[in-house]
């Protein structure tokens, strides 16, 4: 019964104007969006692999020269961009794609993509995600907010009702109707990406088990908004009221809500400025060890636990160049500020997206949002990831190269120099993701939340066949 | 919901008059919106939206206005000390600083005292984040900076970017289309529906006379209570009722005229509340959601931004080289700027000596890179030539360059600030770069004469006039066209 409901619900949908016309203009813009990504994706990816080869040979070309100064003249890291990228890319545009990495700075990744755009690009872009997240829902809701209302407004309801039609089947039947048209949409377009990141080679290694869930992750969005749809249609009675309201839910969970949370996480745990960061870990550094400032008390602090530790009078009597090891000492205690900094930062966006998760109670479009970004590897955690690697990096390379200045040039030599071999010995930044277990853990809450809106959704759906 | 019709407006139709019938058709919609339990709503929902977009447009500017007060009160301090300093090193004494560190060396304060570079908040800037979440707003230039090491991206949570601002900009461009619909999408319809079009039917009626009355009521109506609410929600947030504030409201208006028009036209051609909903909707989500977006893409599509990973490497492969030859560099700089030659030889043995070799070597690299700065710059400036040019294309997009040019948040005045930040660098170097290569020394007398930062916007155009013309000329046409065309037949839409 339920099947045969859906089937002549399907009929009736599909032959409509509406979903000819919505369904050609929805087709069109993703296959319009998929280009441009795909267009987009594959410039940075070959940008970034020339950028990448070249920073290298610079590095590796540099002329003998101190170790030290080889470290502040520094190398670049540059994000790598990922294939499910071309699905969802996040908030990869307002993040900085490359790191400069030197001595005795963590720096941010700069030149953030949206900084060099015009302001119109705040309105948003032609994007698969733009698709999947907000059109999608409102095509839902316009084949199917007069699911029911119809029936009760042609007056076919009451036949139906008078043939002894189990209400439940009957919504059922509907909800099915409506849904079964959007998941093979879905289907089209998810086969379209699979597509597109098989067939072209440049697109490197592909999670097909994050695409697998980001596919499942849509369907269960669309499924929340399809018994929301039958819910209203259920209730209101009355088409044109059904779509405005169902419009105000959408308006409200996809652009208000998300725009209003903002403000009110934003003023619960707020950012620090640009400018405030960088004062209160300058105040922090000027207080510790700095490798360039033998003079001050924590150098000479450290001048006396050396010379004692070693059982000596004098820094030239140590087995290795005292201000290579201060200059080492000096970057560890920067790093550990830096580290105690970042995680600061880290804690404010922890509890900033904590506070996104306690609002998507009352919106579905939040965890998916969030969920759909993580698993592209284009949020916020993802960049987090690469600019700690990074910052890792940057240590490593500093241990190596303060470790050669340390252990080969006598103390006080700052003409020793170190030559190409030295450079060539600091290994390349390879930088992995994180894996699909970690980004799942770290959206804990994300996913109990999109649970619950498809479970209470679709509890709705029943509930409201019980009370016709 | 609106709309719903009294039996008694039925009976005003059969007046002969047909002038105290427009009039009673007018006091009839306006009894029934007042009687109507929608009113309420729409003024409490408009009313509310507003004062909390308000709130939030203007928590943002107040710290804004924080940050630069208090990056000039520590400016102060740090000059109060360093004239302290100078009059002791005047007066003979040491200072607790390294040598490097004394004030009266020109590198010294130039690098360690610079001035605030700020971009304060106009008047209306609550009404507008747009770009103002990406950028900082006040930098402070040192003697060591250029255009390549100062950065303006503000350190901002990313999501809050993805998910965009509360602001009045986005109530009015998003929010207030949706209300208009909600309000109007069944003017006529509802009376079809409820058959009490048949009655109006049955007299002497200019359909779309009668419904641009009805729909002139409504517009009244909303547009009074967003003006209401919009200088409302402007003086509690003590902004002052500057020609900015008037134009603003005469964009809002126009705004709003434009979506009630299109309401109008769509209701005159009869068709079901179901029908008059899905194609205002169509339309709101064409004309603000995917043209803009739309718009957006085709610029940076047309006009690429060169890539800035590349302009990374162009950059490291200039120092490189400049780092090799810094002496060969000294002696051209010299050679170019012979106002900077001092009378004995530069002593290489000096700080002042590594200075000159520093300093001729950062020129060199920048005059470099300049061209490819430029660059940048050019394909930023042709991308909003093609979106000026398109932003007629929708009215939301005009009324998005109207506010951000009220707010003075628009990528123009940021574009503006940055050059004129990049401007002072120069003066500042200007400043202090001939006492570096004279060998001289920095003086209290000079702390007077250091340049202070001007933000100069005579580069920007206001384009509020031919927004004004095009906004208004929207609703216009589609009014006009509808009242002076070939009158609709109530017959025709049963």
């Amino acid at each position: 019964m339920v099947w045969e409901i859906a089937i002549k619900e399907i009929k009736e949908i599909t032959r409509t104007r509406q979903f000819a016309v919505a369904s050609i203009v929805i087709m069109i813009l993703m296959a319009l969006a998929i280009g441009l990504s795909y267009n987009y994706y594959q410039q940075i990816q070959e940008q970034h692999e020339e950028a990448r080869i070249n920073e290298r040979v610079i590095w590796e070309q540099q002329d003998e020269k101190n170790p030290h100064s080889a470290a502040h003249y520094g190398t670049y890291a540059f994000k790598p961009k990922y294939p499910l990228s071309l699905i969802d890319s996040g908030v990869e545009k307002f993040l900085g794609i490359s790191v400069f990495l030197e001595a005795h700075n963590r720096n941010e990744a700069d030149y953030a993509a949206a900084a060099d755009q015009t302001g119109l690009s705040r309105f948003g872009s032609i994007s698969p995600d733009f698709i999947l997240l907000f059109l999608i829902p409102l095509f839902i809701i316009l084949i199917g907010h007069n699911v029911m209302s119809k029936e009760y407004e042609r007056g076919t309801f009451r036949l139906v009702k008078s043939q002894g039609v189990n209400m439940t089947y009957l919504v059922l039947g509907k909800w099915m109707g409506i849904y079964i048209p959007i998941f093979l949409l879905a289907g089209i377009v998810f086969s379209a990406f699979a597509i597109c990141l098989n067939l072209v080679k440049d697109f490197g290694d592909v999670n097909w088990l994050a695409f697998g869930l980001l596919a499942i992750l849509y369907l269960l969005y669309y499924a929340i908004f399809t018994s929301l749809t039958v819910v209203a249609s259920v209730n209101i009675k009355n088409s044109g009221l059904t779509m405005v309201s169902l419009l105000a839910i959408w308006m409200i969970s996809c652009l208000a809500l998300p725009k209003a949370a903002t403000t009110i996480i934003e003023e619960s745990h707020p950012y620090p400025t640009q400018q405030a960061f960088s004062a209160a870990i300058a105040e922090d550094k000027a207080k510790g060890l700095n490798g360039h400032t033998p003079w001050s008390e924590a150098s000479k602090k450290l001048e006396e636990e050396t010379l004692e530790e070693h059982g000596v009078t004098s820094l030239e009597e140590l087995p290795f160049n005292f201000d290579g090891y201060r200059m080492q000492k000096g970057e560890e205690h920067e790093a550990a500020i830096f580290f105690a900094h970042y995680q600061e930062l880290k804690k404010i966006y922890e509890n900033q997206k904590s506070g996104y998760n306690t609002l998507s109670i009352i919106s579905p479009y939040l965890p998916v949002r969030f969920l759909s970004m993580s698993l592209a590897n284009t949020d916020y955690e993802s960049h987090w990831h690469f600019s700690d690697a990074a910052e890792k990096y940057r240590l490593e390379m500093q241990g190596i190269l303060n470790g050669d200045f340390a252990e080969h040039a006598a103390y006080g030599d700052w003409s020793y120099k170190s030559d190409k071999s030295l450079w060539k010995k600091i290994p390349e930044f390879d930088y992995q993701p994180p894996g699909l277990t970690q980004i799942l853990a770290s959206n804990t809450q994300s996913l109990i939340s999109l649970f619950a809106w498809s479970l209470i959704t679709f509890l709705g759906v029943f509930l409201s066949a019980r009370r016709i | 919901m609106p709309g719903h019709s009294s039996h008694s407006w039925v009976f005003f139709y059969q007046q002969e008059e047909s002038s105290s019938m427009n009039l009673y058709i007018i006091l009839t919609e306006l009894k029934q919106l007042y009687r109507n339990h929608w009113l309420l709503m729409l003024t409490s929902l408009i009313f509310f939206i507003f004062l909390y977009a308000a709130w939030n447009g203007n928590t943002n500017v107040e710290k804004r206005k924080e940050s630069i007060t208090s990056a000039l009160v520590e400016m102060n301090q740090q000059d109060e000390l360093l004239l302290e300093r100078l009059d002791s090193l005047k007066e003979g004494h040491e200072l607790n600083l390294r040598p490097w560190q004394y004030p009266d060396q020109p590198t010294a304060t130039g690098n360690f005292n610079p001035r605030v570079a700020a971009f304060y908040p106009s008047n209306l800037a609550l009404i507008s984040t747009g770009q103002s979440d990406l950028f900082i707003h006040y930098v402070k230039p040192t003697l060591n900076d250029d255009v390549i090491s100062l950065s303006f991206a503000e350190l901002t949570s990313p999501v809050r970017l993805l998910f965009g601002n509360f602001d009045i900009s986005f109530v009015l461009i998003y929010l207030l289309p949706l209300i208009v619909i909600a309000f109007c999408y069944n003017i006529l319809s509802i009376e079809k529906e409820s058959g009490l079009l048949r009655l109006v039917a049955s007299n002497p009626l200019n359909v779309q006379l009668w419904l641009f009355q009805k729909t002139l009521v409504r517009f009244i109506t909303v547009a009074l209570l967003i003006v209401g609410a919009l200088c409302i929600s402007l003086a509690l947030n003590k902004v002052d009722f500057q020609p900015g504030a008037w134009k603003l409201l005469l964009s809002v208006i126009l705004y709003t005229s434009f979506w009630f028009a299109l309401s109008f036209v769509v209701n005159l051609f009869g068709r079901s509340s179901e029908y008059n909903a899905i194609t205002l909707l169509s339309l709101w989500m064409f004309l603000v959601l995917i043209l803009p977006s739309t718009v957006s893409q085709i610029a940076s599509e047309l006009y690429p931004v060169p890539s800035r990973v590349m302009l990374v490497n162009e950059l490291r492969k200039e120092q490189a080289a400049a780092d090799k030859e810094q002496d060969k560099i000294l002696d051209d700089y010299l050679r170019a700027h012979p106002e900077m030659v001092v009378s004995r030889e530069s002593d290489e043995s000096t700080a002042y000596g590594w200075w000159q070799r520093y300093f001729a070597s950062k020129d060199l690299v920048e005059q470099r890179i300049e061209p490819l700065m430029a660059d940048y710059d050019q394909k930023l400036l042709e991308q909003q030539m093609l979106v000026r040019k398109l932003r007629y294309l929708s009215p939301s997009v005009i009324l998005q360059d109207v506010l951000s040019e009220l707010a003075h948040t628009s990528t123009d005045h940021y574009l503006a600030y940055k050059e004129s930040v990049f401007q002072f660098t120069k003066d500042w170097k200007s400043f202090f770069l001939p006492l570096v290569f004279a060998e001289k020394e920095f003086s209290s007398d000079m702390v007077e004469k250091l340049p202070q930062f001007q933000l100069d916007a005579s580069s920007l155009e206001s384009r509020y006039f031919t927004n004004m013309w095009v906004l208004f000329l929207y609703p216009f046409i589609l009014i006009v066209l509808c009242l002076v065309g070939k009158p609709f037949s109530i017959k025709n839409m049963f």
